[in-house]
């Protein structure tokens, strides 16, 4: 029913991506495909700030659903990922109850454990979305815990959560589930196997000018191609951190802010925070020269 | 668009051909050590099923989606993918016999006394000296413990490594419940405590305490096996090897002139296994030094997976550096903020008399948290409370 909606093929991911403002290659939009036909989640790998967090919002605009992003971090635990007990309003019923008499221990039980008590965190809310697939995004999953990522291989290989107080919980409508990972660690075998998988490196510079035509349509097309050669320039460096896409997005506002109609030194010298986020950085690009690197990128 | 449907090989006529293709496919990823099951097979069909097949490039998407799981295998893909189905020339083969037959302990006949030959000496010591077994153990224990390495008598090998497998334990013992949380501290738990007080009507009489679980700290180690280490090693790579049964996540790097990850090879539970392991590999073993620059291609190629504010860094090393101090320097510096701590153990350091003189030591030293010994075991025992 709802397979109606989606893309017939992943050319027709492709335009309808581009329609909604996000720029991919076949490749890509083949994984996006197939994650909405298959059913399988994917995993999309690369370095920071090129576009693994959006594709999960522009596949949740394609596919008009809603997002549920579930964000990871170190000592994340099922309680904040999955559902929680509302303590405060159990006690309180609790009390509530005594003062009016009743004092059954197993209504009791029964009653505080049931769904008017449940908080849903992003993963139960996703198996229980019940218009239609949701998109759920699980972000930088690499930087959760081992015993998190075992819980979640669980759930994404059968889309089902137990609650021991209310029963077994099955996914109404199966959700589109992506997972980001920046490496900051190897994820395990079996997780990666129940997954899609996709390296998102860093565009060419034809893409990357097309994603900031895309996105600031009002930028001069001269100063798009400056600013992404620059970039595309400093990628090559041995930097601690190299700028993604998301650098090159905002160096291009920045410098159609200060109404800027070209790259010169000066204008690089000021904004240069835009792209690259470390003092060490900075200053080794000066080192070898802004203008080196512009007359090398601006030509 | 008969163009378009050139993906009509002689591999297929019809559907049932490309069934068979596809399967084929995945049968030869297999073999080229991918790790492509039945279930990877039926995703593989599933996807031909609903995408438009008369695209090349679309199969090869979807089948590098499904059957790759990292970036490495993404990079092997393509040509894999041509190879199979006729599109490209076929790769350079490898000779049959590009890996030559290893013996396990090979390496070691090359050096007079390095680390490995440490693993074989346990059958020369047993019909050498045999009246040093009749020593009572305690107090040869206890002796061997505060024994540098380097004056252990070839003789008393083997029991210095049961030792050292013995105080390993030890000091992952130890480690282990030093981190076990107390009952009767930390933050109330309302969840434990609502369940454990329903029996009372709900009232708190019993509190339950939650306490956040002491994250065991990742562990990077480097060890030197340069000629000028060649009588501390074998001991070192046993530490290690205990250290790596203990630590949530150890990355371990041999060194020299060049930086060798060794961590899967340390995974192996049984000592001689793992050693035998790493002496299958031609390393360069005891030669330079060149430590500023280990570091440097530790900190481009692995540092990003591998270092968080909760590692600690251990190098073990007696600093004679034939690399530029200020290189050296520089690389401990990128440590700085990235890391818990730094620690260097110098197994001369115990030697009397021993000063960090070397240029390579003196750089080093600002960038190190704890500059330790490290000549004998005890040595390596004090070690548990920097952890």
């Amino acid at each position: 029913m709802t397979n109606l909606l989606l893309p017939v093929d992943p050319q027709a991911v492709v335009t309808e991506l581009q329609a909604i403002g996000y720029v991919a290659d076949e490749a890509l939009a083949t994984s996006a495909f197939l994650l909405l036909h298959l059913g399988r989640p994917l995993l999309l790998e690369g370095p920071s700030g090129v576009g693994k967090t959006e594709l999960a919002q522009a596949l949740a605009t394609l596919c008009q659903t809603e997002l549920i992003r579930l964000q990871c971090y170190e000592g994340l635990d099922v309680h904040s990922a999955v559902y929680e007990w509302n303590y405060q309003k159990q006690l309180l019923a609790i009390r509530l109850e005594e003062a009016s008499g009743a004092n059954h221990l197993d209504s009791k039980q029964a009653q505080i454990f049931s769904e008017e008590f449940l908080l849903e965190r992003p993963l139960l809310s996703a198996l229980r979305h019940s218009a239609k697939s949701p998109v759920l995004l699980i972000d930088e999953v690499d930087r959760a815990d081992e015993e998190f990522e075992a819980f979640l291989l669980e759930l994404l290989s059968v889309f089902q959560i137990t609650i021991p107080e209310l029963g077994t919980v099955q996914a109404t409508h199966r959700p589109h589930v992506v997972l980001t990972s920046n490496r900051t660690r190897e994820l395990s075998d079996a997780l990666k196997r129940r997954c899609l998988y996709h390296w998102i490196g860093y565009p060419d510079a034809e893409q990357e000018q097309e994603i900031v035509r895309q996105r600031l349509p009002q930028v001069e097309e001269e100063l798009a191609r400056q600013t992404v050669q620059c970039v595309q320039s400093l990628r090559e460096l041995p930097l601690s951190k190299s700028p993604g896409v998301a650098e090159t997005l905002d160096w291009a506002q920045a410098l159609l802010l200060l109404n800027r109609p070209h790259l010169d030194e000066l204008t690089f010298e000021r904004t240069m925070g835009c792209v690259l986020k470390s003092t060490e950085d900075q200053e080794q690009v000066r080192k070898r020269g802004l203008d080196n690197l512009l007359t090398a990128a601006v030509g | 668009m008969k163009s378009t449907n050139v993906f009509v090989t002689e591999h297929m006529n019809t559907q049932t051909d490309l069934t068979a293709a596809v399967i084929g496919f995945c049968r030869f990823l297999r073999r080229q050590s991918f790790r492509v099951g039945v279930a990877e097979t039926l995703a593989a069909l599933e996807a031909c099923r609903v995408g438009p097949l008369d695209q090349r490039a679309y199969l090869r998407a979807a089948l590098c989606a499904l059957l790759c799981s990292s970036r490495q295998e993404n990079e092997q893909f393509d040509p894999l993918f041509d190879q199979y189905w006729h599109l490209g020339p076929p790769p350079p083969r490898k000779a049959a016999n590009d890996r030559q037959p290893v013996n396990p302990l090979g390496v070691v006949t090359r050096q007079k006394r390095s680390l490995l030959t440490f693993a074989s000496s346990a059958q020369e010591t047993s019909d050498q000296t045999r009246e040093d077994e009749e020593v009572a153990g305690a107090s040869l224990q206890e002796t061997l413990r505060h024994t540098d390495f380097s004056t252990i008598p070839m003789s008393k090998l083997e029991e210095l490594e049961q030792l050292t497998r013995r105080l390993a334990e030890q000091l992952s013992a130890r480690l282990s419940r030093r981190q076990r949380p107390s009952p009767h501290s930390g933050r109330i738990s309302l969840r434990g405590t609502i369940r454990r007080n329903l029996q009372h009507g709900g009232e708190p009489l019993h509190l339950c305490f939650r306490q956040r679980r002491e994250r065991k700290p990742g562990l990077v180690t480097f060890l030197d096996i340069s000629s000028s280490m060649d009588q501390y090693s074998l001991f070192f790579l046993r530490f290690l090897h205990a250290l790596q049964q203990h630590f949530r996540r150890m990355d371990g790097f041999l060194f020299s002139t060049r930086l060798t990850p060794i961590s899967e090879k340390l995974k192996t539970r049984a000592f001689p296994d793992s050693l035998r392991r790493l002496a299958e590999r031609e390393e360069a073993w005891s030669s330079g030094t060149r430590i500023g620059s280990c570091l440097k291609d530790f900190h481009t190629e692995y540092s990003r997976s591998m270092l968080s504010r909760n590692t600690i860094v251990l190098i073990l090393s007696d600093g004679y550096d034939t690399g530029a101090p200020d290189l050296l320097a520089r690389q401990l510096q990128r440590f700085r903020g990235k890391v818990r701590k730094v620690i260097w153990l110098n197994p001369l350091l115990g030697t009397q008399g021993y000063e960090p003189a070397t240029a390579g030591m003196q750089a080093a030293l600002p960038w190190v948290d704890a500059f330790l010994a490290a000549h004998n075991l005890q040595s390596l025992l004090d070690l548990e409370s920097h952890f």
